[in-house]
């Protein structure tokens, strides 16, 4: 994956958030390339949902900057970061559950930059996720998880956005949901869209990114790439904090099968 | 979370530091309410009245204060416990005689008996709060905006009750007669009463607990308090205190409607707490003053200019739209109040502020 | 007969009530804000009507719903915009505040005594149906409020503003990360409040045709126990219990003996605690548990 070649779409520097007294994010920095996948794990209460929810001025930033195409974001509110391109899958979907899945795919065209193609951009949509088309006058609240997840990705994408930011897509999610996510997710990575991944699930995610920080207490831990997410050793020592190089330099994993080994299974949770 | 503090406050302290923790949050209030007291009687009849009427209205927002101050939820009906307070009194007070010819619908034990100004005073307090503690069971498990609503909604049937049930009041009529025993010494002493109410409830294990319970209620629930129950003492205590000070205002104006202790007077004492800082005593102390003192300014100035109609009593509306304009003003710019919602510390004193003092 | 007569004149009230009560459910929909100053806005109107008198009546109605409008624009940018971020007590204290101030200021200005609208006074005369006796003003406001009404609801249902709208009132924050601007939508609440305070105002003024500085209030705090009761959540539960205490107070000031009638303000307060209480989400909305208040 080159990396190095490309311009950086999406710079966080220096980037501190509180609620009120207790520090959530603490000086962080990343950066991320036109067009690259960058996934951040980490365990509970690291600071990930609070990164997308800064970059997307969710929430008030204390100190430091985020930079779109090299343009802060700083004076900026929700609204015009939507946008200006970057387009947020929160949490726990967050769809209108009141609203039919067309009406939440209108309000995901809102930040739409260019007056023209809106049908071609649902098209694609309807295209990648047929579920979406199925149940387009159905109100959203009926979809099961999946689906509503599945609904929530479309209504981001119809914007066309530059940064795609994604939070926790597989959570709740069962695992040949996980896959039609996933599958998903790819098929927007090829149409060269920039994907930030904030993931429970470290293994998988890793795996699927470009390069992946790991997060803990609101600093960055450690920075992993794809071919890390098959080294046990390698990935407990970046969430666990031990010396990664020592460990990285040691490199033949002993005992046996480590338990991270196993598929969709987060070192965090054992 | 503000616990360190809170043990602070209930550890043992020598005396002297508990004399100088207690001395002077509660020296701030106690000298303002003297220095208003005592100045008012270098001024001519009418601004003696104003500022009697200024020290009355403070008590008013001090019992306000001490449920919205400590809870941290807004009061729109604590004027139905001044009103009551003040019917209760304001009744009591005219004559048995005069009553039976005057208002011949009043239940007996109301229209056959009279009661003396203490007895009357005393009298308000209870009224009020046991009316707030009717209210309060079912209102304190409210907050926000629910709590606003239904407050407001409070005050609208006080009126409807007062103005309508002719067996407790004079209905939609005012009641005449009543000794106008409020002057300067009862003024102040009033003010001065319910200002040391406040305080040793704020200062109390109760009042700690609930201002607790406001920092963080969850963490509150967790430690044992119970915040139904503390905002319900608050409430209670409040509208006893909002009682005392209609019943002392009653006898200042020497004549009661209900239209007296409606929206204006509601809009008025939310003002005074809102432009003093509605988070503490001092705060309720300097608003009520302040806007009073704004208030007959404003009033003198436009004298003059205004024609006097029948309702001399009702402030006029000029000075109605410049406490409106303050009050927002205060809101956006200084949402904590001009005291910035602290008491009284002995650093500020030794600041430029001492004048005041 | 009788019980027929007081039923149309109670729809007609009720028409009436649930037009003010959609504007305040509409502005607390997309700003979580109880505007206690809504009642002003009819005020506004009112003497804006009057001060037009010998006008030609339609360009006295445009002139009052401008006003009105530019009232509720107002009211919006210098009191409430600046308070986005801040507490709901806050918000409820500040409206409050402008209630008052607005009350002051036509106090001042046309004094405590009332001031004749003069305003579409012929609606007043009544046509017969057997024992019938039916105000063309009746049929004005059930016309006029249903026309309305729909309007509004296709408004909401087919048009951007109005998806943005019920998407800001389901949750603010994720149709600002959408891109919906959240001015945009504000904007759009006030100025249809305003448009519908002044429906109201125009179809009020042949039977109330005195106005005071009190005159919206007393319209608007009804139309706010209404919209408690029914449910603040949603413009739809907000209207019919707009509706529900037009009609409620209508048919029971017509059935009630003299002496009771009196209480009626006493037991619509308490139903509004009672629901405050119980049923914080309203009577009229499915969902339980979903109270913002």
């Amino acid at each position: 994956m080159s990396v190095q070649a490309t311009r950086p779409i999406l710079e966080i520097d220096c980037l501190s958030v509180r609620y009120g007294s207790v520090p959530a994010v603490r000086e962080l920095s990343l950066t991320v390339a036109a067009g690259e996948v960058v996934a951040i794990v980490g365990p509970n209460g690291a600071g990930k949902t609070t990164v997308l929810s800064a970059v997307m001025r969710m929430v008030a930033w204390s100190a430091g900057d985020v930079r779109l195409d090299g343009e802060s974001l700083r004076k900026r509110s929700s609204d015009e970061v939507a946008r200006r391109g970057i387009a947020l899958v929160p949490e726990g979907r967050q769809i209108f559950a009141d609203l039919t899945v067309h009406e939440n795919l209108r309000l995901g065209m809102v930040a739409r930059r260019s007056r023209t193609g809106a049908a071609e951009a649902l098209d694609a949509v309807f295209e990648q996720f047929p579920i979406v088309k199925t149940f387009l006058d159905r109100p959203a609240g009926l979809l099961s998880g999946g689906q509503q997840q599945q609904l929530a990705i479309a209504r981001a994408i119809v914007a066309e956005p530059d940064v795609l930011l994604l939070d926790e897509p597989s959570l709740g999610l069962a695992p040949t949901v996980i896959d039609t996510v996933f599958a998903a997710l790819a098929a927007i990575r090829e149409s060269g869209r920039t994907i930030v991944l904030v993931e429970q699930r470290a293994q998988r995610a890793i795996a699927f990114a470009d390069r992946t920080y790991v997060l803990a207490d609101g600093v960055v831990r450690d920075r992993l790439v794809a071919a890390d997410a098959t080294d046990a050793e390698r990935l407990r020592a970046a969430y666990f904090g031990a010396d990664t190089r020592a460990v990285a330099g040691a490199g033949t994993p002993t005992g046996g099968t480590p338990k991270v080994g196993t598929p969709a299974d987060d070192p965090v949770r054992r | 979370m503000s616990a360190p503090e809170t043990t602070a406050l209930v550890g043992r302290r020598p005396a002297r530091l508990v004399l100088g923790r207690h001395l002077v949050p509660l020296a701030g209030p106690v000298a303002l309410t003297i220095v208003v007291g005592v100045a008012s009687s270098a001024f001519s009849d009418s601004v003696q009245l104003q500022l009697h009427t200024a020290l009355v209205t403070t008590a008013m927002v001090v019992g306000l204060s001490v449920f919205s101050g400590n809870s941290g939820i807004v009061s729109f009906g604590h004027v139905s416990f001044v009103g009551v307070g003040a019917f209760a009194a304001g009744i009591m007070s005219m004559p048995a005689q005069q009553k039976a010819t005057v208002f011949p619908e009043l239940f007996g034990f109301i229209r056959d008996n009279d009661l003396g100004n203490v007895a009357s005073l005393a009298l308000g307090a209870l009224v009020g709060g046991i009316f707030a503690l009717v209210v309060g069971t079912a209102l304190v498990r409210l907050s926000g905006l629910g709590a606003g609503i239904a407050t407001f909604a409070v005050l609208g049937i006080t009126r409807n009750v007062l103005r309508n049930w002719s067996g407790v009041g004079p209905g939609a009529k005012a009641i005449p007669s009543i000794p106008q025993t409020t002057g300067l010494t009862q003024a102040t002493v009033a003010l001065l009463v319910c200002i040391g109410v406040a305080y040793a409830y704020q200062a109390s294990r109760w009042g700690r607990r609930l201002r607790a319970s406001r920092e963080d209620p969850a963490a509150a629930r967790g430690s044992g308090i119970g915040v139904y129950k503390e905002r319900l003492i608050a409430f209670a205590l409040s509208g006893a205190v909002a009682g005392f000070a209609g019943a002392v205002y009653v006898h200042l104006l020497g004549s009661v409607s209900v239209d007296q202790v409606y929206l204006e007077l509601t809009f008025l004492t939310l003002a005074m707490l809102v432009v003093g800082g509605i988070d503490s005593l001092w705060g309720a102390v300097v608003g009520g003053l302040f806007v009073s003192l704004l208030n007959s300014l404003l009033f003198e100035g436009e004298k003059g200019l205004s024609v006097v109609g029948i309702d001399v009593t009702l402030p006029a509306s000029s000075s109605n739209i410049a406490i409106a304009v303050v009050m927002m003003i205060v809101i956006l710019v200084r949402p904590r109040g001009i005291t910035g919602g602290r008491e009284l510390r002995l650093r500020a004193l030794r600041r430029p502020r001492r004048a005041e003092g | 007969m009788k019980y027929v007569q007081y039923l149309i004149d109670a729809i007609a009230l009720g028409s009436l009530y649930a037009l003010v009560a959609l504007g305040i459910g509409l502005v607390f929909g997309v700003m979580r804000i109880v505007n206690l100053a809504h009642g002003e806005l009819l005020m506004a109107g009112g003497y804006t009507l009057y001060e037009t008198n010998g006008w030609p009546a339609v360009l006295r109605v445009l002139t009052a719903l401008a006003v009105v409008i530019a009232v509720a624009l107002l009211m919006e940018r210098l009191a409430l915009r600046p308070l986005r971020r801040a507490s709901p007590t806050t918000t409820l204290v500040m409206t409050f505040a402008v209630s008052f101030l607005l009350r002051s200021i036509a106090q001042k200005r046309w004094s405590a005594q009332g001031k004749t609208m003069n305003l579409f006074t012929d609606l007043n005369q009544a046509f017969t149906i057997g024992e019938l006796r039916i105000k063309y003003l009746t049929i004005a406001a059930v016309v006029v409020g249903g026309v309305l009404l729909g309007a509004v609801t296709l408004f909401l249902d087919r048009t951007d503003l109005g998806l943005q709208m019920r998407a800001t009132a389901s949750d603010e924050r994720i149709a600002q990360a959408l891109g919906v601007r959240a001015n945009h939508v504000v904007v759009g609440a006030f100025v249809i409040a305003g448009v519908l305070a002044t429906a109201a105002l125009v179809l009020f003024a042949p039977q109330r045709p005195v106005v005071t500085p009190d005159f919206g209030l007393q319209i608007a705090i009804l139309a706010l126990v209404g919209v408690v009761v029914g449910g603040m959540d949603k413009p739809s539960s907000a209207t019919l219990g707009g509706f529900f205490i037009g009609f409620a107070n209508s048919m029971l000031f017509s059935l009630l003996p003299k002496g009771q009638r009196v209480f009626l303000d006493s037991a619509l307060y308490g139903l509004v605690i009672v629901v405050l209480l119980v049923r914080p989400s309203g009577l009229f909305q499915r969902e339980t548990v979903t109270s913002r208040l």
